[in-house]
C-alpha cells in the first residue's frame, strides 16, 4: 500500500509546518492535505458517526472556472456519510483530479445527491483505487445552497444574478446536480437588461410633476367641469347655465378628477407606470420594458442527516 | 259568443259603426297602420328603382370617424363586463370610457381589470352618485373621439352595431343618430315578452317611420350617438328624467338633423314584474311629455320666435296630440259610450274594437317581419299579439296617471331615480 508521498512532506517542510503525528489534525487537514501519521489509523474528524453505504456515487471535480469536470468524473465504489464530512473510494489513477469535489450518492429513490467537498486526505486502496476524505463545505463558500438556486438582484451590476455566470448553471443543470423548476419571466430595461424601478406618472413624457384637477358638478344643469373654468370675478359662476354665487353642498359638490402633467401639458384620467433603469437611468413606459426569462433550479442536495439511522 | 257577436257585427251599416268606434279610429292604429303601409310602398318603390338602375342593395361601410363609448353606471359590477366585451375590438377608432357614479358594488375594480387588459378602455370614478346626465358629462371630458355615442352599462350590442351608427355622419347636417333598443330578456316573463313586441312595435318600425317622416323625437339615452361638438355646445344632458329625449330635441333646435339606424342593434333587459315596468313607464311618461313638451320645449310652438321651424313643431305637436290629447280623447269617447250606448251592446264594441286592433296589429307584425332580421325570433315575439290590446289599455292607464300627476303635481320632481342632492337643485320648469 503506498504511503503518503515525500513530496508531500517536503512541502510541509517548505511551510514550516510540523508534519509529524501529534500536530492539530486542523492543521494538517487545512494545509498539507494529508495526514503523515499512521495509514492505518485514518482521520477519524471527518467521520464522526459516519453511515456506511454500498449505493452508486461519483465524484465530478469542479474547474476553476466552476464548471464540472465531466470528462474526469471518478466513480465511486463505498463511501461513509457523515455529519461533517464524507470518505469515499474512488476509481483513480494516481492523483486526484480537484480538491474541490461534488459527490453524488444515489438515494433510495434512484437519484443522485450532491455535495460539495474539500478533499483534506487521500490515500491509495488497493490498485486503481484510491480513497478521500473529504468535509463539507461550508455554506458560505459552496457552488449551491441547500433549496432553490434563483437569480437574485445583483447590487453591483444591477442586474439579476445566479452568482454564477448562466453557462456554469447551465453546465450543472445538464449532468443533474441541478433541476430546473420553473420558468418565470422578470420585466428588464429595453437599452441595458437592467433592472427598473416604476413609479405612476404622465403616460405622454413619464414626469412625475402630476396635479389632479378639481371637479365641479353643478346640480341643477349637470354640468361637470374644472373648477378654474367656474371661477369668475371671486365668485363661481356656472359656465354651462350661467348661475352664479353658488354654494357647495346646495348647488354643487367637488371631487378630485382629471390628472394635469406640469410638463407637457397632458390630462386624463389615469397615470400609467413609468419604468427606471437602476442600471442606465433610462425611463420608459412600462410596456416597453423587455421581458426577460429566467429560470429556478431545484439544488440535488444531499443531506448526512437523513442517512443517519434513527436513534 | 262568437256568432252572436258576428250576427251583431252584421246587423250595423258602416257609418253606424264609424260612428260608434270614432275615438279610436280617430287616436290610435289607423295612425300606425297607415303610415306603415306608405312606408312600405316607399321602401318597395326605392328598393324597385335601385334594382332598375342596378344599385347596390347595400352599401359598404365608407365612413369611419374616432368614436367614444360612454357607459355611465351606478352598480353594475355584474354586467359591466359583458358590456365591455360586445363592445372592445368591434370598431377600429374606439375608445372606451366607463363612468363609475359613485358604486358601491364594486363597479369601477370589475371594469378595471377589464380595462388592465384591453387597450382602449379608460375608467373614471366618481365617490359619490350624482346620477346619468352629469356622469355622462363627466366622462365626455375625457372622450377624444369625433363621435361620442352612449350605451348603457346594461346592454350588448348587436354584429357592426358601431359601423351602422356612424355611418349617416357623413352627412355634416345629421347631428346625432340613434339605433334600435331591443329586449334581451324576452321570455323571462308575460311582461317582457310584451315589450319585446311593444320594442319592435314603436321603436324598431316606429322610429324608421318618424325618422324618414324627419320627426324624430329621440334617440335613446341607453344607444345613442352625438357629434362631439354639438354635446360641447349644448353642455351635455341636463338632468331630467327623460334627458334623451331632451337631448335630441336641443339637437334639433340647433338645425341639425337625427336619424335612426335601425340596424345598429342594442340589447337591453327590461322591468321582468308589471310593479317595476309601472315604475318605469311612470317615470318617462310624466317627464317626457308634460315636462318636455308643455314646459321646457313649449317654445316649439311658438311660431313668432326667430328659431321656429315648421318640422321641430311638427314634432312637437306630433308628441302633443298623440300622447296627451289623444288619451284625453280615448277617456272622453269612453265616457261617451257608457253614457249613451245600451250596456248590452257596449260588449260587443269593445269587442269590435279588440278585433279591429288586432287586425291593425296583424298589419303592423307584417311590417315588422318584412323587415326583420332576425325572422325567427321575431316571429316568437309576435306569437303575443293577442295580449296586445290589454297590455297597451293597460300603459294607457299608466300614462294618464303620470300626465295627471305631472300636470297638477309636478311628480316627475319626485323621483327617487334622481339623487336626492340633484333632485332638490333642479330647474322647475
Amino acid at each position: 500500500m503506498a504511503g503518503p508521498s515525500d513530496n508531500t512532506k517536503n512541502d510541509d517542510k517548505a511551510l514550516g509546518l510540523n508534519s509529524s503525528p501529534g500536530d492539530t489534525l486542523q492543521d494538517e487537514l487545512y494545509t498539507t492535505g494529508s495526514f503523515s501519521g499512521n495509514p492505518e489509523a485514518f482521520p477519524q474528524y471527518p467521520l464522526h458517526e459516519a453511515v456506511k453505504i454500498q449505493l452508486p456515487s461519483l465524484a465530478i471535480p469542479i474547474l476553476p472556472n466552476y464548471q464540472p469536470d465531466w470528462d474526469h468524473k471518478l466513480d465511486g465504489r463505498t463511501v461513509e456519510v457523515g455529519k461533517e464530512g464524507l470518505q469515499l473510494k474512488v476509481i483513480c489513477g494516481e492523483l486526484l483530479p480537484a480538491r474541490s469535489l461534488m459527490v453524488g450518492v444515489q438515494g433510495k429513490e434512484g437519484e443522485f445527491r450532491y455535495r460539495q467537498v474539500t478533499v483534506v486526505h487521500d490515500r491509495p486502496s488497493g490498485s486503481h483505487f484510491k480513497k478521500f476524505s473529504g468535509i463539507y463545505v461550508d455554506s458560505g463558500h459552496e457552488l449551491f445552497k441547500e433549496g432553490v438556486l434563483a437569480p437574485v438582484p445583483d447590487p453591483k451590476t444591477r442586474e439579476l444574478s445566479y452568482g454564477l455566470s448562466p453557462a456554469v448553471v447551465e453546465a450543472w443543470c445538464k449532468i443533474g446536480v441541478l433541476t430546473p423548476l420553473s420558468q418565470d419571466w422578470v420585466q428588464v430595461c429595453p437599452k441595458c437588461g437592467g433592472l427598473p424601478t416604476y413609479r405612476p406618472g404622465c403616460p405622454n413624457c413619464g414626469s412625475s410633476r402630476i396635479l389632479r384637477d378639481q371637479m365641479l358638478h353643478h346640480f341643477a344643469c349637470a354640468h361637470v367641469g374644472f373648477v378654474r373654468d367656474f371661477e369668475r370675478d371671486g365668485t363661481l359662476v356656472c359656465p354651462k347655465c350661467r348661475t352664479r354665487n353658488l354654494v357647495v353642498g346646495a348647488d354643487y359638490d367637488i371631487y378630485g378628477g382629471a390628472c394635469r402633467c406640469e410638463e407637457c401639458g397632458w390630462t386624463g384620467a389615469q397615470l400609467e407606470q413609468v419604468g427606471l433603469c437602476l442600471k442606465c437611468q433610462t425611463r420608459f413606459p412600462a410596456s416597453a420594458a423587455e421581458l426577460k426569462e429566467f429560470k429556478q433550479y431545484r439544488v440535488n442536495r444531499l443531506d448526512p442527516l437523513a442517512l443517519q439511522p434513527e436513534s | 259568443m262568437l256568432t252572436d257577436w258576428i250576427h251583431w257585427l252584421s246587423s250595423q251599416n258602416p257609418e253606424r259603426l264609424l260612428y260608434l268606434l270614432w275615438g279610436f279610429l280617430l287616436t290610435d292604429s289607423p295612425r300606425y297602420v297607415l303610415s306603415k303601409i306608405l312606408f312600405c310602398l316607399w321602401d318597395f318603390g326605392e328598393r324597385t328603382w335601385r334594382w332598375w338602375h342596378g344599385h347596390p342593395d347595400t352599401e359598404p361601410f365608407s365612413y369611419c370617424p374616432s368614436v367614444t363609448v360612454l357607459i355611465p353606471g351606478y352598480n353594475e359590477a355584474g354586467v359591466i363586463t359583458s358590456t365591455l366585451t360586445s363592445l372592445w375590438g368591434t370598431y377600429p377608432r374606439l375608445e372606451i370610457v366607463v363612468v363609475d357614479d359613485g358604486s358601491t358594488d364594486g363597479m369601477g375594480e370589475v371594469a378595471q381589470e377589464f380595462a388592465a387588459t384591453h387597450p382602449g378602455v379608460l375608467v373614471v370614478r366618481r365617490p359619490d352618485r350624482g346620477g346619468k346626465p352629469s356622469s355622462g358629462n363627466y366622462g365626455r371630458l375625457y372622450a377624444t373621439g369625433e363621435i361620442i355615442v352612449s350605451v348603457d352599462a346594461d346592454s350588448h350590442l348587436g354584429p357592426n352595431a358601431i359601423w351602422e351608427l356612424v355611418q349617416p355622419f357623413k352627412d355634416p347636417q345629421v347631428g346625432g343618430t340613434g339605433g334600435a333598443l331591443l329586449v334581451r330578456n324576452v321570455f323571462t316573463s308575460l311582461c317582457t315578452w310584451l315589450q319585446a313586441y311593444e320594442y319592435l312595435n314603436c321603436i324598431f318600425i316606429g322610429r324608421q317611420l318618424m325618422s324618414r317622416l324627419g320627426l324624430l323625437s329621440i334617440l335613446s339615452g341607453a344607444y345613442g350617438a352625438y357629434r362631439r361638438e354639438i354635446l360641447e355646445r349644448a353642455g351635455g344632458s341636463d338632468p331630467e328624467p327623460s334627458e334623451d329625449m331632451d337631448l335630441t330635441m336641443r339637437c334639433r333646435r340647433m338645425g341639425y338633423k337625427v336619424v335612426f339606424v335601425p340596424y345598429s342593434q342594442c340589447f337591453t333587459n327590461v322591468p321582468p314584474t308589471w310593479e317595476r315596468l309601472t315604475n318605469q313607464r311612470l317615470r318617462w311618461e310624466d317627464a317626457s311629455v308634460i315636462r318636455l313638451y308643455c314646459r321646457k320645449h313649449i317654445e316649439l310652438s311658438f311660431f313668432w320666435l326667430p328659431g321656429f321651424t315648421v318640422m321641430n313643431f311638427l314634432v312637437w305637436l306630433d308628441l302633443i296630440f298623440f300622447n296627451v290629447i289623444a288619451l284625453f280623447i280615448i277617456w272622453a269617447w269612453l265616457g261617451w259610450l257608457v253614457m249613451t250606448i245600451p250596456l248590452g251592446q257596449l260588449f260587443w264594441i269593445l269587442l269590435t274594437v279588440y278585433f279591429s286592433y288586432l287586425a291593425f296589429e296583424l298589419v303592423q307584425m307584417a311590417v315588422i317581419l318584412l323587415y326583420s332580421n332576425n325572422l325567427k325570433h321575431d316571429v316568437m315575439i309576435c306569437l303575443v299579439l293577442p295580449l296586445v290590446f290589454p297590455y297597451q289599455t293597460y300603459l294607457m292607464l299608466v300614462r294618464t296617471w303620470a300626465i295627471a300627476g305631472e300636470l297638477f303635481y309636478r311628480r316627475s320632481y319626485e323621483h327617487p331615480y334622481i339623487p336626492d342632492k340633484v333632485r332638490r337643485a333642479q330647474v322647475r320648469w
